[in-house]
């Protein structure tokens, strides 16, 4: 623990709060949205982190053979993927590679790496396989690094996914139609958002859109193929020294 | 309608303090309902998990709501913000004290407020929040 981490667990030792029990603590925790609040209070001090981390509010992949006692802890992504609920969140451990092959994803779920930096957390894809990470409905990924070595990182199908603080890597200099770090191939919502909007739709219709933010793609020909109806837009991107930030959507014009 | 005796019990906190009040208000607490009902509770029921102070708080909510569910006035929000509009070392007593008496209206209500004084900060911010002396 670095200075400042120790210096803040202190501060968060003596605060009244802590003379709270477990149950209290976690109860008030789950009422903290995943990103950013719950996984903040994850930060300041180890009993914090245990509670925050609890299986009850997340599912954990850990490659340490100790943890993997633990309830909620799970060796795999895709085991955690098959485990968990619509709605639950995966932490993604900093230490450790990740294997993930075409791995679909049907329910809404939020990935997220678990170390200070998206650096810290990475999913190979080898080649030989389509995508990483191929999602079927409205999810989150959060402070991770995807690396594609032939096909693409993140294969968006229907749903609105939002890229938030990651690393997309592809290949340096593909053949241009295999490899590119996002693909859509939703289409394009037609006139049910308006009614969806006046709240007087049935059943879950949603606009399919990728939102991508502060997030740093390298290699690829392209950093979005779009092979459904919807349309890169809203794009910024910071140059910095050696790799370049961007923020952009997907959605109907 | 006949009138008839409305059965009281003595609640008495850790410090000594007894409150004298109707069971219907003391079975707000699903701690003490549940004594209650498999009779182990006698006409005291010691709670030495709570002080006085905040168990009397405890007590005024439980009464008012009562109240307000037999027909009174007020909106139960309004009795809900009444209650947590407290300094923050109160309220995470009464947090405590609303887990250990098992109301469960009030382990939300102060649990979200807490939440609430967390959300959408830094790390930073978070423990100055939560540290009463700034």
């Amino acid at each position: 623990m670095g200075k400042r981490q120790r210096i803040i667990a202190a501060a968060a030792s003596s605060s009244p709060i802590n003379s709270l029990d477990d149950g209290c603590l976690m109860h008030i925790f789950s009422f903290l949205s995943p990103i950013p609040d719950r996984y903040n209070t994850a930060l300041v001090c180890h009993r914090w982190r245990y509670l925050a981390c609890h299986p009850r509010h997340w599912l954990r992949v850990e490659c340490s053979a100790k943890s993997l006692a633990e309830p909620g802890v799970y060796s795999t992504l895709e085991t955690a993927i098959a485990a968990a609920r619509p709605g639950d969140t995966i932490l993604i451990s900093a230490a450790g590679d990740y294997i993930a092959h075409n791995l679909q994803i049907k329910k809404p779920l939020c990935l997220i790496g678990g170390g200070e930096l998206p650096d810290d957390t990475i999913l190979t894809c080898l080649r030989g396989y389509e995508s990483a990470l191929e999602f079927f409905s409205t999810c989150k990924v959060a402070n991770l690094t995807v690396r594609a070595e032939l096909g693409c990182c993140l294969l968006h199908r229907s749903g609105r996914l939002t890229v938030e603080g990651c690393i997309l890597q592809c290949e340096e200099n593909p053949l241009d139609y295999l490899s590119f770090p996002i693909v859509s191939t939703a289409p394009e919502c037609n006139g049910f958002t308006s009614l969806a909007l006046k709240g007087k739709c049935h059943g879950s219709v949603g606009a399919d859109c990728v939102t991508v933010s502060n997030t740093r793609i390298e290699g690829g020909a392209k950093a979005v193929s779009t092979n459904g109806n919807l349309v890169l837009q809203h794009v910024r991107a910071i140059y910095a020294r050696t790799s370049i930030f961007f923020w952009f959507e997907v959605g109907e014009t | 309608m006949a009138s008839y005796e409305r059965r009281k019990v003595t609640l008495k906190s850790s410090d000594g303090e007894e409150f004298l009040v109707e069971e219907a208000v003391a079975m707000e607490s699903r701690m003490i309902r549940y004594m209650i009902w498999d009779g182990l509770a006698g006409d005291v029921i010691e709670l030495p998990g709570v002080k006085g102070k905040f168990l009397s708080m405890i007590i005024d909510f439980c009464k008012k709501r009562v109240a307000w569910a037999a027909g009174g006035d007020g909106t139960l929000e309004g009795l809900k913000s009444d209650f947590v509009k407290v300094d923050l070392g109160t309220l995470i007593h009464l947090s405590a004290a609303s887990f250990c008496l098992k109301t469960n209206d009030l382990v939300d209500l102060t649990s979200q407020t807490l939440a609430n004084r967390i959300q959408g900060k830094t790390i930073d911010e978070i423990c100055r929040a939560l540290n009463p002396e700034e």
